[in-house]
């Protein structure tokens, strides 16, 4: 079987199970426990991460893997980078200081974003003005990435589609 | 690249008195750096322009705008104003420190490029001037929301371009649109600061020879399994 991967990373509540959810072919299994920190606002969180995938033939398949959210599992995060097709980091725009999570995982996967593709998404941004969509591209200017910044609702699967088209045109410019 | 610190000048008008004191502290604070130095002059000859939200929208672009020098940058605080011949930034407001240095180091980069005071070869497209047909244009920022939304197709096209420097003719194969549309593009590109005209000449891209089991075609498996053709 031959099998090759992108890594959906990004804030909690940002919307990686989600969106692996909306493609995977089977039903994403997802590592959640009880939430227990209640500044999230929500029931359940990955603690370990979310998989998903999409067969692309008889002897080849796409796996679609979810990273755990929280920094303290950054260890799991060079181990799931190794060999991956490309990066999607979401970004959950209403937490309280969401461009030092982009800067975040912008540090942690820079060898992965550097020698493959990256997109940026930024959900639930009508939830809140500020950040603006140019703060974003201003952090990424500052680590010299240049990639597509959106916002998205991965709640819809067109736009999830849209990241995914973003980052296969990306690596198409590199084949 | 010349290392020497160079002056450019600036003026603000129109800003509120917040906006004025945190620009001055803010401008004082990056002549402290290993940078270009600013110093404030009249709005008529200054370098940058940073024009307050003190003004109507319609009124700016009359009255202000239309009597500035093609070569001198203006810096909007807060709601965008549509620009023909400057180079326009803006900075939301309310005004972070952070987002004001990001727009003087842009200015800064900007003026040195009109200046040649940077000697790596690349320039700018001036007022009025479309892309070379053969020059490549290289993005250094990812395009704003308002440049994206000109036109659908601009969103794939700065795609494209991420990481590959491409030339009217090989922009308008690889995303299979019109060498019109490509040109104005790349233009948009440049005049609003997101992309660089390559002066210098870089090798021609290798079009690589893709086997069942290569690249290309893995990608192209993907986007079938996923239903993102014709793209």
């Amino acid at each position: 079987m031959v099998e090759h991967k992108i890594i959906f990373t990004g804030t909690m509540s940002a919307g990686k199970t989600t969106a692996i959810q909306a493609v995977s072919e089977i039903p994403a299994v997802s590592t959640d426990v009880t939430n227990s920190d209640p500044r999230l606002g929500k029931e359940k969180t990955t603690v370990a991460l979310d998989y998903g995938e999409v067969s692309l033939g008889e002897h080849e398949r796409l796996r679609l893997y979810g990273t755990p959210g929280q920094e303290r599992f950054n260890f799991m995060w060079k181990i799931l980078a190794k060999g991956a097709l490309g990066l999607i980091i979401l970004i959950d725009h209403s937490i309280e200081d969401p461009l030092s999570d982009l800067q975040l995982y912008l540090t942690n996967f820079s060898e992965l974003i550097k020698n493959t593709a990256c997109v940026v998404g930024i959900s639930k941004m009508n939830e809140s003005k500020a950040p603006s969509l140019e703060s974003y591209i201003d952090v990424l200017q500052r680590n010299a990435v240049v990639c597509p910044v959106i916002p998205v609702d991965v709640r819809e699967k067109q736009q999830v589609l849209l990241i995914l088209d973003l980052l296969l045109t990306q690596l198409e410019g590199r084949a | 690249m010349n290392t020497d610190r160079i002056t450019f000048s600036y003026a603000v008008i129109y800003a509120n008195p917040r906006d004025a004191i945190l620009l001055k502290s803010v401008i004082a604070l990056y002549n402290m750096k290993e940078k270009a130095q600013w110093r404030p002059t009249d709005p008529l000859t200054a370098d940058l322009v940073v024009l307050g939200d003190g003004i109507a929208q319609d009124v700016a672009e009359r009255e202000i705008l239309a009597n500035l020098k093609p070569s001198q940058v203006v810096l909007s605080l807060g709601q965008p104003i549509r620009a023909t011949s400057q180079r326009m930034l803006n900075v939301d407001q309310p005004l972070k420190a952070g987002d004001v240095v990001t727009r003087l180091e842009q200015a800064e980069a900007f003026l040195r490029r009109v200046s040649d005071v940077n000697s790596n070869g690349y320039r700018e497209a001036t007022s009025g001037e479309t892309v070379p047909y053969s020059a490549r244009v290289r993005l250094i920022r990812w395009p704003n929301a308002a440049l994206l939304r000109k036109h659908w197709d601009y969103l794939r096209m700065a795609t494209i371009l991420v990481n590959h420097p491409m030339s009217i003719p090989e922009l308008a194969e690889r995303s299979r649109e019109s060498e019109a549309l490509c040109s104005s593009f790349l233009t948009d590109v440049i005049r609003s600061g997101h992309g660089e005209c390559l002066d210098k000449p870089e090798p021609p891209v290798k079009k690589s020879v893709d086997s069942p089991h290569g690249f290309k075609s893995l990608l192209q498996r993907v986007r079938i399994k996923l239903g993102l053709l014709g793209s």
